[in-house]
């Protein structure tokens, strides 16, 4: 920085050539009176200001400040969008549970057979081989339960069997097809087996019968499926002695049917004897008046 | 200025002996401060303001500011920049204060050569002819010309003859921007005195 100072040596002599401005000759004296001046001014001590401000509010008031109004209405929106979201899409997606793989229908020659799964253990032993939906194969390779191939894979000859690999089986909800309904199935199919017709299929015994209201516990808790699914299945047993308990149920609601359909006669014929009775009465009435009426139309 | 009560020359003590002094009471040690300051104080605040009664002002405001203010020094820098630095402080707040509420002056309509300049004629020594004094107004208006930045270090270096270091120390800028600055003023400086330059 030396170089800068000697480059710029005659600039430097110049502004050092400069005569040096003094200060004035009274200026001693003014700078006392000034500072006179100062210390009888009175020194303000600023009292510290409490500000209305700076008093902590409640944590309640501090949160519905305006600043914070954008913030809190969008918490609200967002608290409405979550609660729409587990309240109707949640139950949208209920619709989805395993349960409606339990239930493979398959139609062969007109003849509608169900085919309801007793153990999720073993699906491909509950359904006939030529129809099970499931492929024992890669139900045995894959994790999951199921396994149904995408509808795009069906094959061009309409007139073929259907591969059991590529449709998917035609599934029927639970609630479509009742327990009285599946009595008559059932016994239809015992009629067409006494009568010989050919009922493709594997002849096995009838599987178990599952209950509506065991079927929506497993919905909601299927988390719970593992163990306790084994559990929820009748034996063979109870599932006579329900046919047992369903046909004296029936018979008696045929009976009161029955009594009821005799006692609803009678009230019938009673009421159409009352109604005969008040309309010949009627006509009576209605003779006598009418001879009153001849009557006094001679007399006078 | 009498020695002080205690028998002690004050004229032999250092500047920050003095304001130490100054602290405890003694008077007569800011009194050695004034006189020690007032002329360097306005010829610095003279070369940064162009107006002497202004730099008057200044000069004395600083002065009843270290009166008021004396128990703020502490041994961190020297009193010499402590002092310098109220004053420029001073004088940059004056400046700021007349460019908001700048006057018209009637002289800025005449030609360059009709234009009139403060000259401190009470101030300058007796012995200063007609020419410094025609020297000293024309260097004066190219200080004044030259940003207030570049000004300030310039003074400080070229008039004031203070190093670099203390110069950092006052005006709290780093090194390099200080010596940059110093540099590009002079070259400023250096083509507003051309003619000068040329006569001599």
């Amino acid at each position: 920085m030396l170089n800068d100072d000697d480059k710029y040596k005659a600039l430097r002599d110049t502004l050092r050539s400069v005569p040096r401005v003094k200060a004035k000759s009274d200026f001693e004296s003014r700078l006392m009176a000034r500072i006179r001046e100062a210390e009888k001014q009175p020194v303000h001590h600023a009292a510290p200001v409490v500000h209305k401000s700076a008093v902590v509010k409640s944590w309640w008031a501090n949160l519905f400040r305006p600043a914070f109004a954008p913030a809190l209405g969008l918490t609200v929106v967002l608290l409405i969008t979550v609660v729409v979201y587990f309240a109707y899409f949640a139950k949208m997606n209920d619709s989805n549970p395993v349960n409606q793989q339990q239930f493979v229908s398959s139609t062969n020659q007109g003849d509608l057979v169900i085919y309801v799964k007793s153990d999720t253990s073993n699906y491909s032993s509950n359904y006939p081989r030529e129809y099970s939906a499931a492929n024992p194969d890669e139900n045995q390779n894959r994790s999951s339960d199921f396994y149904y191939s995408s509808p795009h894979e069906m094959p061009s000859d309409f007139n073929a069997r259907p591969d059991p690999k590529t449709t998917p089986g035609t599934e029927l909800k639970p609630d479509r097809v009742s327990e009285e309904q599946r009595f008559e199935m059932q016994k239809g199919y015992e009629k067409d087996k006494e009568k010989g017709v050919d009922v493709k299929g594997e002849v096995k015994p009838l599987p178990p019968v599952m209950k509506k209201e065991s079927l929506k516990k497993e919905s909601k808790e299927d988390s719970k499926l593992s163990d306790e699914k084994k559990n929820i299945y009748f034996d063979d047993d109870a599932v006579k002695q329900e046919d047992k308990k369903t046909n004296a149920k029936r018979k008696e609601t045929e009976k009161v049917k029955d009594n009821e359909s005799e006692a609803n006669d009678e009230i019938k014929q009673q009421t159409k004897d009352t109604n005969s009775r008040i309309s010949r009465a009627t006509k009576k009435d209605s003779t006598k008046t009418k001879d009153s009426d001849t009557e006094a139309e001679q007399k006078k | 200025m009498a020695p002080s009560k205690e028998g002690i020359n004050v004229k032999k003590l250092t500047d920050e002996e003095l304001i130490f002094r100054f602290q405890e009471g003694d008077i007569l040690s800011y009194n050695e401060i004034v006189a020690r300051y007032k002329d360097r104080l306005t010829n610095y605040i003279f070369r940064y303001v162009g107006s002497y009664d202004e730099c008057d002002d200044i000069v004395q405001d600083t002065f009843v500011k270290v009166y008021t203010s004396k128990h703020l020094y502490k041994e961190i820098a020297k009193f010499s920049t402590w002092i310098y630095t109220i004053a420029i402080n001073l004088a940059k707040t004056k400046v700021v204060k007349q460019q908001k509420y700048k006057t018209f002056s009637i002289s800025n309509v005449y030609d360059d050569e009709n234009k009139d300049f403060d000259l401190p004629d009470e101030a300058f020594t007796p012995d200063v002819d007609a020419n410094a004094k025609f020297l000293n107004a024309h260097i004066q208006k190219a200080l004044d010309q030259i940003n207030e930045n570049y000004r300030e270090l310039v003074i400080l270096r070229d008039i004031e003859d203070y190093s670099y270091e203390e110069i950092v120390d006052m005006t709290g800028l780093p090194m390099g921007t200080v010596k940059s600055r110093i540099n590009r003023g002079r070259e400023k400086l250096q083509e507003l005195l051309k003619d000068i330059y040329n006569e001599e």
